[in-house]
């Protein structure tokens, strides 16, 4: 077990006692005739149960580093990269639609190559242009998947 | 001969145009991805999932079994020129492959990796066409109660498999079995856990979960990895193997096909215990262990048969029984689901073409892999050398067309970031995403078992003990678990696995 797992099983402990009063919200029934709600129940009490022995170890791992000296703590759990293209792709979520597939894939993409691959702007203008309408010849012209046009119809 | 017959059968099945096609599309596409970097066979078949979607369910899953061993021999090529295992499997190739790339002799290398593979799959077709026929007359007496106990036992097995904690293992299959009551009840058809989103009625899609926890969750842990590592460079005019490396490796490749048929044939994830385990019989038996760490073959040659003869075998319990030995079976049981295919006890018998026809079609695609590989090994080398900044933008494109164009939903798309973001947070804090797809694949199969037999025995859990089966499957399971528990059974479990690496 690690140090980090006390937050983890913490909100697993969650998850399991949001799952146990969800199932409560459906019919339980017996164990004779179940409901809907009884195996949601009992997996999250087995999920209880599981989030305590590794907050259990995660306390006893903590305890083990501040001894030995080693302990860590307010380290960052994301890095910038990462975190810019989870936004692209959620913007890629939001703009598809009204945007369309080529305008979207173009901003969205653009954004990539400039922030986390880090390239010069005619290389991002570029790479976004071929992609967006590479990706959209391949996919809709010539496999047949009907992408969104937006409002602008492109 | 009811048996030789149906290998027939699925020699016919595997040889059909359309199946050819999609076997050699899927070794290529496979070899192709999995020689990327920073791309493992679960991540690539992931990604490649949505292109089967429109096949018929035996060419789908010819096409994601051939992406699949495909991608693994691409690991293999990476293992050795690069020394990075893409999975877990490919660990031990590491060891005695890079020694011999950096002693100038990656081409037998990877040659070996290729043939060893080859033989291996190919006796391991003739040992499950022994084995099937029993499995089919012992699949038959599974009722509801067996059925829950075998998928328990399953599940306790492949979590303890699980890197790390076998704790955390558990608690993340019994998450993923959580996130597969979302959706429809089985019994009642009542909506569970909707929130009142109408896309969630018919439950979490398989595909953007399985996209988003391998596909997207590789790719944002991969963009932290600053530069990359460097491929050795070496010339590939003799890939073909020495007399001597043959002497020296020919029972090793014997070796590794048993071991790799027999602990593949286990649920809970065969094949990567089959390759620590041929290594370190390998080690064992050779009449020159200090050689091992500085490039036996033979060192290198019985793992990597064991791998595929192994992950061959993994096959069986997912095509005869409906369960998944490991992650990727577990997709392709996602993807049977997918195509409306119920996976269970009586799949050999009500489809055979699936059966028969994705063996059969994995020796093919083994014959395919030898002559596509052998002269490719030069092209693929240059492959790898394609810097991971180039690949971002392509995988990410691939993800979120394949996603969208599933169901045309934009729902899915952010489904697929959601598990994305899970798996990445996965891999940081060292959480298994496989138990997790495990349990939501299995959910549903395991729950309508378990109500079933409950529903049999007027409540009585008693019945899980009463019938033998089940009893022998139950008390197996809790056994391992409890075996789990006791630090000594844990300590000996990572003994082994240090062993084979030492």
């Amino acid at each position: 077990m690690r140090e980090d797992d006390r937050a983890c099983s913490l909100i697993l402990l969650g998850i399991a006692l949001a799952a146990c009063l969800g199932a409560f919200q459906y019919e339980v029934g017996t164990f004779n005739n179940p409901g809907p709600g009884l195996f949601p129940l009992v997996l999250g009490a087995v999920l209880g149960v599981l989030s305590l022995m590794i907050l259990a170890g995660g306390v006893m791992a903590k305890r083990a580093a501040v001894q030995g000296g080693q302990a860590t703590g307010g380290r960052s759990i994301y890095s910038k990269e990462a975190l810019y293209v989870v936004l692209a792709l959620i913007g890629f979520g939001f703009l598809l639609v009204p945007l369309g597939f080529i305008v979207t894939t173009f901003a969205v993409f653009a954004a990539l190559l400039r922030f986390v691959t880090k390239q010069k702007w005619p290389v991002v203008v570029g790479g976004a242009l071929v992609l967006s309408l590479g990706a959209f010849v391949v996919f809709d012209v010539l496999l047949g998947v009907p992408l969104p046009r937006g409002a602008l119809g492109i | 001969m009811e048996t030789f017959n149906l290998v027939l059968y699925g020699f016919q099945v595997a040889l059909a145009a359309h199946n050819v096609f999609a076997c050699f599309v899927g070794v290529l596409l496979g070899t192709l991805v999995g020689v990327l970097p920073g791309l493992g066979p679960v991540a690539t078949i992931s990604i490649l999932l949505p292109i089967t979607l429109s096949m018929e369910p035996v060419t789908a899953i010819i096409m994601l079994a051939g992406i699949y061993y495909g991608a693994q021999y691409g690991g293999s090529i990476t293992s050795i020129l690069l020394n990075v295992p893409g999975e877990a499997t490919t660990v031990v190739t590491c060891i005695e492959g890079h020694q011999m790339a950096l002693a100038g002799r990656a081409g037998p290398a990877l040659g070996i990796s290729a043939i060893g593979s080859f033989i291996g799959g190919t006796i391991c077709l003739v040992g499950i066409m022994f084995l099937a026929a029993p499995l089919a007359k012992f699949a038959l007496r599974f009722g509801p109660p067996e059925y829950s106990a075998l998928i328990f036992l399953a599940i306790t097995l492949i979590t303890g498999l699980a890197v790390g904690s076998p704790v955390k293992g558990l608690a993340m299959a019994v998450l993923g079995m959580m996130a597969g009551t979302i959706g429809m009840d089985v019994a009642t058809g009542e909506p569970r856990f909707t929130f009142g989103i109408h896309a969630l009625h018919d439950g979490l899609g398989l595909v953007p979960v399985i996209m988003g926890l391998f596909g997207i969750g590789e790719i944002l842990t991969n963009v932290e990895q600053k530069g990359g590592a460097e491929v050795i460079k070496t010339k590939f005019s003799n890939v073909w193997p020495t007399m001597q490396d043959w002497i020296a490796s020919r029972m090793a490749i014997m070796r590794g096909t048993v071991v790799g048929f027999l602990l593949g044939l286990i649920p809970g994830g065969g094949a990567l215990i089959a390759t620590f385990a041929s290594y370190s019989l390998e080690k064992k038996i050779s009449r020159h262990p200090e050689t091992f760490g500085h490039g036996a073959i033979e060192g290198l040659a019985g793992p990597e048969t064991a791998n595929n003869s192994g992950s061959q075998a993994s096959f069986v319990p997912m095509l005869s029984l409906g369960l998944p030995s490991n992650v990727v079976t577990a997709i392709l049981i996602g993807a049977l689901i997918i195509h409306g295919v119920e996976p269970g006890p009586l799949m050999m018998t009500t489809n055979p073409d699936i059966f028969w026809g994705v063996l059969v079609s994995m020796y093919l695609g083994n014959v395919m892999l030898l002559i596509l590989n052998l002269p490719l090994i030069a092209v693929w080398v240059q492959i790898l050398r394609i810097p991971y900044k180039f690949l971002l933008p392509l995988i990410m494109m691939f993800c979120l067309v394949g996603v969208y164009s599933t169901n045309f939903s934009v729902f899915d798309v952010f489904v697929m970031i959601f598990f994305g973001i899970i798996g990445y947070l996965m891999n940081k804090f060292q959480y298994e995403p496989a138990p997790f797809i495990m349990g939501l694949v299995l959910c549903p199969i395991f729950e309508n078992a378990f109500r079933q037999s409950l529903s049999l025995s007027d409540g009585s859990f008693w019945i899980f003990f009463s019938r033998p089966i089940s009893a022998v499957l139950v008390i197996g399971g809790i056994l391992i678990l409890a075996g789990y528990m006791l630090p000594s059974f844990r300590q000996k479990v990572k003994v082994v696995q240090e062993n084979a690496c030492d």
